[in-house]
């Protein structure tokens, strides 16, 4: 039954339309202007995700220092885009890929609230008080000019003044439908008083809401119905008061596919909002009072209700604010309770998801942590595959001594690993890059994506080399067996020098270090690959080791020196350095594969 | 031609950067990156008097970075113009 919830949904909403329609021709131009705002509302979010998402994803990295600038952060990018949707979206993102802490989420939400209010002011203080459709008509020309611009900051500047010039025009047309509605019918024969009124109107802000999926088309229709004598003063303070519960339904839409810090932040998002209505409706009278002596200091006329509602909504999100600070930090212990991370499986993406958006920054950052997740994954594999433990090797003083002393077996399943720790984590980040390179994304961006899959591949590759070793060094490294053991060795210390100089370069600060670094591992492996064959061929010939022996042992050294290249070429494409023109020096001057090989390649 | 390769890389960025899908690189980028090299390369020669027992990887690791510093000088002259064609 469930299953067809949304489609009924759905024939409900277009059929009540429809009977709407039918009844009032005045209605259709009011449900005609709140289509144009919303469609308005829509373009403005995405031409200023083109224009200035990547603005706002830095300055939303800096956002995090302290609560009080995530907040001013919420305030002003809010006032700015006029869309406290956008900010979200980009905090969820932000924060499912690691990059702001909950509580910096927590601060952007509630600065958002307070940002949104704005809305409420330039819709009664502006867009009801001049002819705002004049001003739309020239908008709308430019912008369609400008949206059909192949360059982005063009193409985002046109959908912006066309987002701009649909919301003023949609004012005007919900302004004019309420004018011509006013002379047949009277609305507020419907007002309700009292206890009854408040809450019914806060339930019909909050279903307004969740079906127009904005509470910023709520707050305008019914500043434009009490502007035009429409609804009750009284019961449009309870319209604004539902609509701030209403907006968190779609914020708990959107975060029903992000990962657990998302949903955290969701359930943050409507629990101040549940909290702040439920004060508001509590304290409705001192409330509605304060907001009298505050619009009388203000200079706000008695009758301009409008203008008041606009205080109102203001008030009320300060309130909320006032009562929510003090109490964060037993909200986040509260949400990091209520909601706990998953169980630790490290074979699942850890940082990419659906929910980043289509923020450069964001999708880069996330993809660069799955890839060191990966790698670690893939370290531990290759250590353990050669008998090795990756934190004795970390910690060791002496990798060769390290090496020499690792004589126990470890038992491991090395396929099932692979499968369940490197191959599924491989998949869904070549799956990511997929999806991602269908965004409008800038090239050197694409390029660095196509970098970070391909230095995942190069980590696969160097594992499945590992796996092929994995039988002789059982047979030749769990007992010393001379001079075929001390080969293998050899082989066994090189991968080990390799994993650790890599991790070397993880642990150096990124301004400090250089993926060029790489090189110089590349050349000492280039001398190891010439000295291994010296060493098999002088053991040959003074008889110290078996011929079969011999053939193993080249035959895994092909594998070994194929794994140390491919651990190489992973980290040299994971290092890059984020400098777009350093990282284009880099790719420069790093040395290809036929100035590099050596000259005894070993299968 | 001592550089070849790295001219021919060079060609290819060229397009790449006329096509609008690179960065652009300027003489003083290239310095930044050498400073980094030299930078590295000290802290090789430290370790080597530190560690002789290392001197054989170590040697080739510097090796490495006199390469690479070799050419970064190289791709600095060649941006800077300062090559004779």
């Amino acid at each position: 039954m469930t299953r067809y919830a949304p489609q009924a949904q759905l024939a409900l909403i277009l059929g009540l339309l429809a009977l709407a329609f039918w009844l009032s021709a005045d209605f259709q131009r009011i449900a005609a202007g709140v289509a144009m705002f919303l469609l308005g509302m829509v373009m403005l979010e995405d031409g200023f995700k083109g224009l200035g998402g990547s603005i706002l994803e830095r300055l939303l990295a800096r956002a995090t220092g302290s609560l009080p600038r995530a907040m001013t952060f919420g305030v002003l990018a809010t006032t700015v885009t006029q869309s406290s949707s956008l900010v979200s979206v980009i905090s969820i993102s932000f924060l499912s890929a690691g990059l702001i802490s909950l509580q910096a989420g927590l601060g952007i939400i509630f600065g958002a609230n307070l940002g949104t209010t704005t809305g409420a002011w330039l819709i009664a203080g502006v867009g009801l008080r001049v002819d705002i459709a004049a001003y739309a008509m020239p908008m709308l020309a430019f912008g369609a000019v400008l949206m059909f611009q192949s360059q982005p900051a063009a193409r985002g500047s046109g959908q912006v003044l066309l987002g701009i010039g649909l919301i003023f025009l949609g004012i005007a047309f919900i302004k004019d439908g309420f004018d011509a509605f006013s002379a047949r019918f009277d609305l507020t024969r419907l007002a309700l008083t009292g206890v009854l009124g408040l809450l019914v109107y806060t339930l019909i802000g909050a279903a307004a809401t969740v079906v127009m999926q904005s509470s910023h088309a709520t707050m305008l229709l019914v500043i434009t119905a009490l502007a035009t004598g429409q609804i009750s003063y009284e019961n449009a303070l309870a319209v604004a008061i539902g609509a701030n519960i209403g907006t968190t339904v779609t914020a708990l839409i959107g975060a029903a596919s992000a990962n657990y810090q998302g949903k955290r932040l969701a359930l943050g998002h409507l629990i101040f909002n549940f909290a702040t209505a439920l004060t508001a409706l509590a304290l409705i009278v001192p409330l509605r009072m304060t907001v009298d002596w505050v619009s009388d200091g203000l200079g706000i006329a008695a009758d301009d209700f409008a203008l008041r509602l606009a205080v109102f909504h203001t008030l009320f999100n300060c309130l909320g604010i006032a009562l929510m600070v003090p109490v964060i930090p037993r909200l986040l212990v509260f949400l990091e309770r209520r909601i706990a991370p998953p169980a630790p499986n490290i074979s699942k993406p850890r940082y990419i998801n659906a929910d980043l958006g289509s923020f450069p920054a964001t999708i880069l950052t996330a993809l660069q942590k799955e890839l060191r997740h990966l790698h670690e994954n893939a370290a531990q594999l290759i250590s353990e595959g050669l008998n090795l433990r990756l934190e004795d090797l970390t910690q060791s003083k002496d990798i060769a001594l390290t090496v020499a002393r690792a004589r126990e077996p470890i038992q491991l399943d090395f396929d099932r690993r692979y499968e369940e720790k490197v191959k599924s984590l491989h998949a869904a980040m070549v799956e990511f890059v997929a999806q991602n390179t269908t965004l409008p994304l800038p090239a050197p961006v694409v390029t660095r994506l196509q970098e970070l899959r391909e230095a995942a591949g190069a980590l696969v590759r160097a594992v499945k080399a590992t796996k092929h070793m994995r039988k002789n060094t059982n047979r030749f490294t769990t007992a010393d067996r001379g001079e075929i053991t001390a080969l293998y060795d050899g082989l066994r210390r090189e991968i080990a020098h390799i994993v650790v100089a890599i991790g070397r370069l993880e642990a150096t600060a990124p301004e400090e270090r250089s993926a060029l670094w790489i090189e110089e591992e590349r050349r000492a492996l280039e001398e190891s690959g010439r000295d291994a064959v010296r060493a098999v061929e002088a053991a040959l010939q003074t008889r110290r080791i078996a011929a079969s022996d011999a053939t193993s042992f080249l035959n895994d050294s092909g594998y070994a020196f194929e794994a140390m290249r491919a651990l190489l070429d992973s980290a040299q494409r994971a290092y890059r350095t984020d400098d777009a023109a350093e990282a284009e020096i880099e790719r420069l001057l790093e040395l290809d594969d036929d100035e590099t090989l050596p000259e005894t390649k070993l299968s | 031609m001592a550089h070849e390769k790295l001219a021919e890389k060079l060609g290819d960025y060229f397009a790449r950067l006329g096509a609008g899908k690179a960065h652009k690189i300027k003489p003083h980028d290239v310095e930044r990156v050498i400073t980094k090299l030299r930078t590295r390369r000290e802290d090789l020669r430290e370790e080597l008097a530190r560690k002789p027992e290392k001197a054989e990887r170590l040697q080739h690791k510097i090796k490495a970075a006199d390469e690479l510093i070799a050419r970064a000088e190289w791709l600095r002259a060649e941006l800077a113009g300062e090559h004779p064609d």
